[in-house]
């Protein structure tokens, strides 16, 4: 269950960004995640749901974007992108295939809801 | 408003990690990191290896389990310092645990401290505690497949260590398959063939001590 540990570090990064933009609400936090990590979205969301309780990110969605694994064929430098890894080269059928990315785990952003002026 | 922000998530921990590594650089101690499948034969490889390499490198260990002090008990029997590492429930260790390992050990007196992961295929992969190398471990008995099915653990090893080789008649395990399926995410790590009724690979014991810097 490493999905918590994730979650929590998530949590942390949504955090510091709001309190850097002066934002008091974060509606929503985009992840991408490679496909190469082995993390389960669902397993991912129930763990921001426990560690976001009774935070400024309670209720926030946390969107997650699966960035797919990318291979590269040594034989025929065929680039090929998929959810899991292929251990053929889909366009010449050699085995010698060697993963290119898809390890990504970053926050790409968070939304804010707008803070309404007081001033007029 | 949306902000874009492109931060690593684990940055935190990869913090934390750099500077277990920056401490122990200072001290001129390497740390391995052992992971492999539960009953893989990690503790055994441990138990076999340490009083190999106790004429040259003084050795300590970090157990990482679940609950018991069972494999800590084993360890200690080969006569180096030991903690166990309870993770209470959590299937990986991180950086915070492995501190409060080393904190407990005679750092002094000590040139390897190798960690033995918790048994999972899985977590361990996602976790950088600090290491200098990564030493995956395979046993014949688990299935030549592993390495298709968990790629992360083995593309971030600096090596592979098939076990229970002398079992491999009686299992339909394929080592020219198992090979492809390493190579397909690792094209450099060297693998060794094991197994505890064997001696080492001579280059095996090489390669770990490449690594070890032993202190003047």
């Amino acid at each position: 269950m490493h999905e918590f540990s994730i979650a929590r570090s998530i949590c942390r990064i949504a955090f510091e960004e709001a309190e850097k933009h002066g934002a008091s609400c974060i509606t929503t936090v985009c992840v991408e995640v490679g496909m190469m990590r082995q993390v389960v979205p669902e397993l991912l969301r129930t763990a921001f749901g426990v560690a976001s309780k009774g935070t400024t990110l309670e209720g926030a969605v946390l969107e997650i974007h699966s960035v797919p694994i990318t291979t590269r064929c040594c034989s025929c430098n065929h680039f090929a992108s998929c959810e899991t890894l292929p251990l053929q080269c889909d366009n010449c059928g050699s085995n010698d295939v060697q993963f290119a990315g898809g390890n990504d785990l970053r926050v790409s952003s968070i939304r804010i809801a707008e803070e309404v002026s007081n001033e007029h | 408003m949306n902000i874009e922000v492109l931060r690593d998530i684990q940055e935190s921990i990869n913090a934390d990690a750099n500077d277990i590594r920056a401490l122990l650089d200072q001290r001129v101690i390497r740390m391995f990191n052992l992971m492999g499948g539960d009953g893989c034969g990690k503790t055994r490889l441990l138990e076999r290896l340490i009083p190999k390499l106790a004429c040259d490198i003084r050795c300590a260990v970090l157990e990482g389990d679940i609950t018991t002090t069972l494999d800590a008990e084993r360890i200690a029997c080969v006569d180096v310092p030991v903690v166990q590492l309870q993770t209470g429930g959590c299937c990986h260790l991180e950086p915070s645990l492995i501190r409060s390992g080393l904190d407990r050990l005679p750092l002094d007196d000590v040139d390897v401290v190798f960690v033995e992961n918790v048994g999972n295929l899985v977590c361990p992969a996602e976790f950088d505690i600090g290491e200098h190398a990564r030493i995956a471990v395979l046993s014949v008995t688990e299935g030549h497949d592993k390495p298709a099915k968990y790629p992360l653990l083995f593309s971030r090893a600096d090596a592979v260590v098939i076990s229970k080789m002398d079992l491999l008649d009686h299992t339909n395990f394929d080592l020219d398959q198992c090979t492809r399926y390493i190579r397909t995410v690792n094209r450099d790590a060297p693998i060794f063939e094991d197994s505890a009724v064997w001696n080492f690979d001579p280059d095996f014991i090489d390669w770990v001590l490449s690594h070890v810097k032993v202190k003047t």
